[in-house]
């Protein structure tokens, strides 16, 4: 993961049937005034589409901070147009996500974009919810609990553009009362995924099926990633 | 009006308060159930049914100063207990407070907290207030 001033940049290398061949790669940025450099990006040759988390910005402020139409802001970005637009962030606090951009058929306003852009059905209202999370303020809970840190959305994000199949079901998100975040899918069966992400002590993968089986991961162990996209596909039984 | 001290009977009623966050929408069967986050925390806030009674007010009240999404479920001191839980009284007290306020009702229960446990935990919590679309399956409605 190439390290910035003041931030990180994670190039996540995306499986060919989840995108489209103008995707190659999507990036997670945390930014605080910083932006990823050239090198950074190098490692995709596809075009990129933000979306700021955090900030109260949505897809038509983005374009309207670009000064840049609809029309043309989503097509043949140069990558100086890319690292302009991040430039043009560098005030922002939140968090600055890349996600691949597709093709779009039809009228190419944001609304289109959102629904189109990642061929995702999951990735908008997770994206929305994300952002609602990031947002909230501190004693959301009534408890006392601070917001979500950056870090555990950060990682949800990751995490999720790794498992997720096109047809996944979106997951719940659940702030934690220390800061880290719930990721959960529940079954008709009874059955029960949850993933923890950020700097928490459960951080972790667990899965409980319909008779009671039940298994603990490491989001650090790609045995146990893999283990979490194909019981999530369906693919992988606990028994 | 004298607010139970000591042992906590194990039929006594304890009562979670639950804020929308910790509430998940099981998109399969198209309703809403509490997230096991609502019983990760190591000591877990929670009213005593006996005190409560003691105090004149019914359980749905401890929500009075709280948004009108939050929700209550309950797990009995015996059922808590069965999962390793300690349960103990620790009234709420602050400046200025009232002979019958809800804090006198206060509460914890602690102990080690396992996935499975808070998986557990969660099966067995039942609805008191519960939020519009509640799974049935959490008894959902009714003390």
């Amino acid at each position: 993961m190439p390290v910035l001033a003041g931030g990180t940049v994670e190039v996540i290398p995306a499986p060919a049937e989840r995108v489209s061949s103008q995707a190659t790669a999507m990036a997670v940025v945390h930014i605080h005034g910083v932006y990823p450099s050239d090198d950074a990006l190098s490692s995709s040759e596809g075009l990129w589409a933000p979306l700021v988390l955090g900030s109260g910005l949505g897809v038509k402020d983005t374009v309207a901070r670009q000064g840049v139409a609809p029309s043309n802001w989503l097509r043949g970005w140069s990558r100086e147009a890319q690292l302009a637009l991040g430039q043009s962030f560098a005030d922002v606090p939140g968090l600055l996500i890349f996600v691949p951009y597709q093709e779009i058929a039809g009228e190419r306003d944001a609304a289109t974009w959102r629904q189109a852009a990642t061929k995702t059905p999951w990735w908008p209202a997770t994206a929305e919810e994300l952002n609602e999370l990031s947002l909230l303020p501190s004693d959301w809970d009534s408890y006392g609990s601070p917001p979500p840190d950056a870090a555990a959305i950060t990682e949800a994000i990751t995490l999720l553009w790794k498992v997720m199949e096109a047809d996944t079901a979106p997951p719940g998100l659940v702030p934690l009362s220390d800061g880290g975040l719930q990721l959960e899918w529940s079954a008709a069966d009874g059955s029960v995924v949850e993933v923890i992400t950020g700097s928490v002590e459960d951080r972790g993968i667990f899965i409980q099926d319909a008779v009671g089986n039940w298994w603990e991961g490491s989001l650090d162990l790609p045995a146990d990633v893999d283990r979490l996209t194909g019981y999530l596909a369906g693919e992988t039984a606990l028994a | 009006m004298e607010v139970p001290t000591g042992d906590v009977p194990p039929a006594t009623r304890l009562y979670r308060r639950i804020p929308p966050r910790w509430l998940h929408h099981d998109i399969e069967n198209n309703c809403v159930r509490v997230s096991s986050a609502a019983f990760r925390d190591r000591d877990t806030s929670i009213y005593l049914e006996d005190a409560l009674a003691v105090l004149g007010r019914q359980p749905s009240e401890v929500l009075d100063d709280y948004p009108d999404d939050y929700s209550l479920v309950s797990l009995t001191a015996e059922e808590v207990s069965s999962a390793e839980q300690a349960v103990q009284r620790s009234p709420d007290i602050k400046d200025e407070m009232a002979e019958d306020d809800v804090g006198w009702a206060h509460g914890e229960f602690c102990g080690p907290r396992s996935k499975t446990t808070r998986q557990w935990l969660r099966e067995h919590a039942r609805w008191v207030v519960a939020p519009p679309n509640a799974c049935p399956d959490a008894a959902a409605g009714t003390v």
